[in-house]
């Protein structure tokens, strides 16, 4: 009665009662206008059973919808998804239809620096920009950004997790000397900076990006310079073996980081598993190795100077497997 | 005077090769935090760069005395005497409000006076500066001036009203009359605060047992000692003085003054690690006492002007004009012991 | 024109003597004329500029000793005979010699600070005109090994009573055959105490709290005590702001102050 795979692609969900569904709405960068919530209680109200939950991805999932009452729901929720996805920039062609695919799970982001005093970037604004690069498509991967170091929104758990960054600028003619920079960063972060001579220099290998040095500065001797991403890769939670995401490139430009996402969809098309239902990007990165990956999520990408690519992934962690037997 | 936008920006281009102008003006996208502006003192070229109003991040206080000054040189590694490096600088104008300009009052006794020596640098500095008057229609949030007795002013060469269709001038100073003569005549006066919004009593003295208070312990928790508020301040003025080699030749060596201050570690720190006020709420003490009752004790008048500037730059929303006004409680309710 | 302030004068070290591993008395070869108490500001050309106090004048040099304890102090041991320094000064307020003249004085130090009552206890032996009726001295030391102006010492016994201690002879291996003890413990063996013995104290904060309050026991008026203070300081004539205390600049208004005045500046 049903092709569950097509109700799956559809972004409705096969639950565990006998023809009621739930559907998820994304939204993208976890920021939207407030009117939109109308809809949704309207949803929730009318076709479900009263009640929306929050997804761990900034979703909204609205359950206890009966099957046959699918198209109404599509209908009904139309003009909001069109709305939300036109302001990343993709056009939803057919919107009465519903989610034109649903395996690029939605891309979320901390709160960033529309309100966050430690952001270094919109979160929220990337988020929108990798939507449309990265969707409609329907390899399951999942993307996060976070505004700063701090990662709130957990980028590390992500196959790409992209984390703000700040290149700091220190103008010499500013600084008092007082320090209060280089406390911090030997406390809180990596012991990056040294003083002498009322002059301050930061060792770029050692140097996370977080910003914390503008922040603390109160001459503004440290200032904003250029907008940077560190990408993480290759972080995951799930059965068999989770595992923390690793640096792939510090400080890389925004151009990068797109075209990088982009680009992560090829591989995946390249080296994917087509006997396993989904794969997750870090397992086959695992076994396609970080030499491909890199080759293929580089290609065509002209990287910015300040960019360094980094080492391979760690192993993360596995969970005890009984032998083979 | 009045002039229309066009002879406005004519008469200040004539003014601009003149003078450096030092004015408040929006600084896009060099905020601490990301995506935002700051208004603060910097050069300008027009009119139309100046912001008119509000209250700016830092003080204009860096023309009269800058954040890193280098006071003499040492040429090579055998003299042990430096070269006094002098000053060099170029007739300027400063855009101030009315609290601004009584300020330098307090730079001015302190370099010119304290001590009964001047300081050569600040003196060199402060013959070259001309100070233009913005005013202000209305208090700001944090501001006090007219509890510190400072939010009027007669010293001024010019005072600079935006209006809609140009500016509006009044001439002081007849040096500046050639610059404005296209205009067509008006009356013109500045408007000056004539009510804070939240009037405050300073306290002539304090007792010294408000040194052990209370309300310095809560200071101790909520203040992080970073010194925005002094660095912010027009009228603070200490400062430090430093070798600092050269980056190109280690031979040569600069002798700076340097911004310092008593919110910032090491201030008071003596060799062997002995220091003196170590709690962040001591030294709110310090600091707040030195501008309202210390400064005034040898000088006659507050060193505090009620700019506002340390509430607004306060990381921890610490508010001098509230701790003022628990000093004044404090001092009232020792008085009728 | 104004003159510059921070500018210093070019000496030549005519003579170091080292006293102990880390303090040293630097002959200036110049004139300086000043007062007991007052300090100049030695400026090691590529290091800093520091306050030390005057520790002794004569009629074509000074002296200073210094104690190494940091960035200038380390580059001034480094010079030789024939070096230059370059020095301003003599700064702030001395010691009171009017109020001194022919009465009982007492001089009580502690360690480096011997250094800036040495011109007062010579001033006040050798002075026709202002000399002191009667000078005790009650010196402290770390321990033997840490004793200051040995020889100096020897003279000043000859013309008055002396006391010289130290704190502990452990892990010294100098023969000591002075007093053992803090200096706070020795005030009780000064003869004639009383209201009006002026009474000048420098030394470690501590001990001197510690010794104004035992003096008050022994009928010490407070306002016939003076002391020394010791601040961070930078500019030495009131600019910089580092040794402010209140309304007075140590710079400036000290480094001596009478103890009634010294016991209402809390910092
Ligand atoms: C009035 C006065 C008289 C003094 N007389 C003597 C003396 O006769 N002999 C002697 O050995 N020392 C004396 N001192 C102390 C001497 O000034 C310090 O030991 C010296 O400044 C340490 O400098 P540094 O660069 O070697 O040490 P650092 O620890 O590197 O000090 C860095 C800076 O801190 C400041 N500073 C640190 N300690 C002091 C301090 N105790 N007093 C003032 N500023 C300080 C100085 O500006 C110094 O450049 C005197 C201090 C004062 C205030
Ligand atoms: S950006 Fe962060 S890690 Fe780098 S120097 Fe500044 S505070 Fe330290
Ligand atoms: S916080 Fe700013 S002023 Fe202080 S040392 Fe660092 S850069 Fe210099
Ligand atoms: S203490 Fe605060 S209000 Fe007073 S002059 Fe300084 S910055 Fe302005
Ligand atoms: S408040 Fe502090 S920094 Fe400001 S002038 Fe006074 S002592 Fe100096
Ligand atoms: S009062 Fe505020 S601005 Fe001043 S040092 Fe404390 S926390 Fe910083
Ligand atoms: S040392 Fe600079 S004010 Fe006293």
């Amino acid at each position: 009665m049903y092709n569950t795979k097509k109700l799956i692609k559809n972004a409705f969900r096969i639950t565990k009662v006998r023809n009621e569904t739930a559907v998820r709405l994304r939204v993208p960068g976890g920021h939207m206008d407030a009117k939109y919530l109308k809809v949704i209680q309207e949803l929730a109200e009318r076709f479900g059973n009263g009640t929306v939950h929050l997804t761990t991805r900034q979703g909204y999932e609205i359950p206890g919808i009966k099957m046959v009452q699918m198209d109404e729901v599509k209908q009904c929720m139309a003009e909001m998804i069109a709305g939300i996805e036109s302001s990343c920039g993709v056009v939803l062609e057919d919107a009465v239809n519903g989610y034109p695919s649903a395996g690029t799970r939605n891309v979320s982001a901390c709160v960033g620096n529309r309100v966050c005093r430690f952001a270094n970037i919109d979160s929220t604004l990337l988020a929108q920009k990798i939507e449309k690069v990265i969707y409609p498509n329907d390899y399951h991967l999942k993307v996060a950004i976070t505004g700063c170091p701090n990662d709130c929104i957990k980028a590390h758990t992500q196959d790409i997790g992209i984390i703000g960054s700040v290149m700091p600028d220190y103008n010499e003619e500013k600084c008092i000397g007082c320090e209060a920079c280089v406390d911090n960063c030997k406390k809180k972060i990596t012991n990056a900076l040294s003083v002498e001579n009322f002059k301050v220099t930061r060792d770029e290998d050692y140097c996370l990006n977080c910003g914390e040095c503008i922040l603390k500065c109160p001459m503004g001797a440290f200032s904003r310079g250029e907008k940077r991403y560190r990408i993480v890769i290759g972080g995951r939670t799930g059965k068999r073996n989770p595992r923390l995401a690793n640096t792939f490139i510090k400080n890389a430009s925004e151009e990068v980081v797109l075209g990088i996402c982009k680009n992560v969809y090829n591989f995946m098309h390249l080296y994917i598993d087509r006997s396993l239902p989904k794969e997750h990007m870090g397992y086959i990165v695992d076994r396609a190795g970080f030499d491909v990956f890199r080759r293929e999520v580089l290609a065509g990408v002209k990287l910015n100077p300040e960019a360094k690519v980094s080492e391979p992934l760690n192993p993360g962690y596995f969970y005890r497997r009984r032998a083979d037997h | 005077m009045r002039l229309d936008s066009k002879q406005s920006e004519a008469a200040f281009l004539n003014v601009v090769k003149d003078y450096t102008i030092v004015a408040p003006t929006i600084k896009v996208g060099e905020g601490r935090f990301s995506d935002t502006d700051i208004v603060t003192y910097g050069n300008v070229e027009s009119l139309s760069e100046i912001v008119f109003d509000g209250i700016t991040q830092f003080s204009a206080k860096s023309v009269l005395s800058p954040i890193r000054e280098t006071l003499f040189s040492y040429e090579n590694n055998n003299s042990a005497k430096a070269k006094d490096v002098g000053v060099e600088m170029k007739p300027t104008i400063v855009f101030l409000r009315a609290c601004d300009i009584n300020s330098v009052e307090v730079l001015d006794a302190m370099f010119l006076k304290n001590g009964g020596r001047q300081d050569s640098y600040f003196s060199g500095r402060r013959e070259h500066v001309k100070f233009f008057l913005l005013e202000c229609q209305s208090p700001s949030a944090s501001c006090f001036c007219v509890s510190m007795g400072t939010s009027t002013t007669k010293n001024y060469s010019v005072f600079v009203r935006k209006e809609e269709n140009g500016y509006a001038v009044k001439i002081n100073d007849d040096a500046f009359s050639k610059y404005f003569s296209h205009g067509t005549k008006a009356e013109i006066e500045p408007a000056f605060v004539t009510e804070d919004l939240s009037p405050l009593s300073i306290p002539d003295s304090v007792d010294n047992s408000l040194f052990n208070h209370e309300i310095w312990k809560e200071y101790s928790r909520r203040c992080i000692g970073c010194g925005r508020c002094t660095v912010s301040c027009p009228t603070c003025t200490c400062f430090t003085m430093q070798d600092v080699p050269d980056a190109e030749d280690q031979r040569k060596t600069k002798r700076q003054r340097i911004w310092s201050s008593c919110q910032i570690k090491k201030f008071s720190l003596l060799a062997g690690n002995h220091d003196f006020r170590t709690t962040n709420g001591d030294k709110m003490r310090y600091k707040v006492l030195h501008k309202i009752v210390d400064f005034k004790k040898k000088f006659g008048f507050s060193m505090c002007v009620g700019c506002g500037r340390c509430d607004q730059v306060c990381p921890e929303y610490i508010s001098m004009s509230k701790c003022i006004e628990k000093i004044n409680a404090i001092s009232v309710s020792d008085g009728e012991q | 024109m104004v003159s510059n302030i921070y500018e210093g004068n070019e000496v030549k070290i005519v003579k170091i003597h080292k006293h102990t591993k880390m303090e040293r008395t630097f002959t200036l070869g110049c004139e300086l004329v000043g007062c007991p108490g007052q300090f100049v500001m030695v400026s090691v050309a590529h290091a800093g500029e520091i306050p030390i106090s005057i520790s002794g004048f004569s009629s074509d040099t000074f002296e200073i000793t210094v104690r190494n304890t940091g960035k200038v102090t380390s580059r001034l041991f480094e010079k030789k005979i024939g070096d230059k320094v370059s020095i301003r000064g003599p700064y702030g307020e001395g010691f009171p010699l009017a109020d001194f003249q022919d009465q009982h004085l007492l001089v009580i130090a502690g360690g480096t600070a011997v250094a800036a009552v040495k011109p007062l206890i010579e001033y006040s032996l050798t002075s026709n005109d202002c000399a002191a009726r009667k000078l005790d001295l009650l010196i402290g030391f770390r321990s033997p090994k840490h004793v200051l102006f040995k020889t100096e010492l020897k003279g000043w016994e000859k013309n008055g009573g002396v006391i010289v201690t130290v704190d502990t002879t452990e892990n010294d291996d100098e023969a000591w055959a002075g007093g053992i003890g803090f200096v706070v413990d020795f005030v009780k063996y000064v003869d004639d105490l009383g209201p009006e013995t002026k009474v000048v104290v420098i030394g470690p904060p501590l001990m001197m709290t510690n010794t104004v309050k035992e003096l008050s026991r022994h009928k010490v008026c407070c306002k016939n005590i003076w002391t020394s203070f010791e601040r961070h300081m930078k500019c030495g004539v009131g600019k910089c702001g580092h040794c402010r205390i209140r309304d007075k600049y140590v710079c400036v208004d000290g480094p001596v102050f009478n103890y009634v005045e010294a016991a209402s500046l809390i910092d």
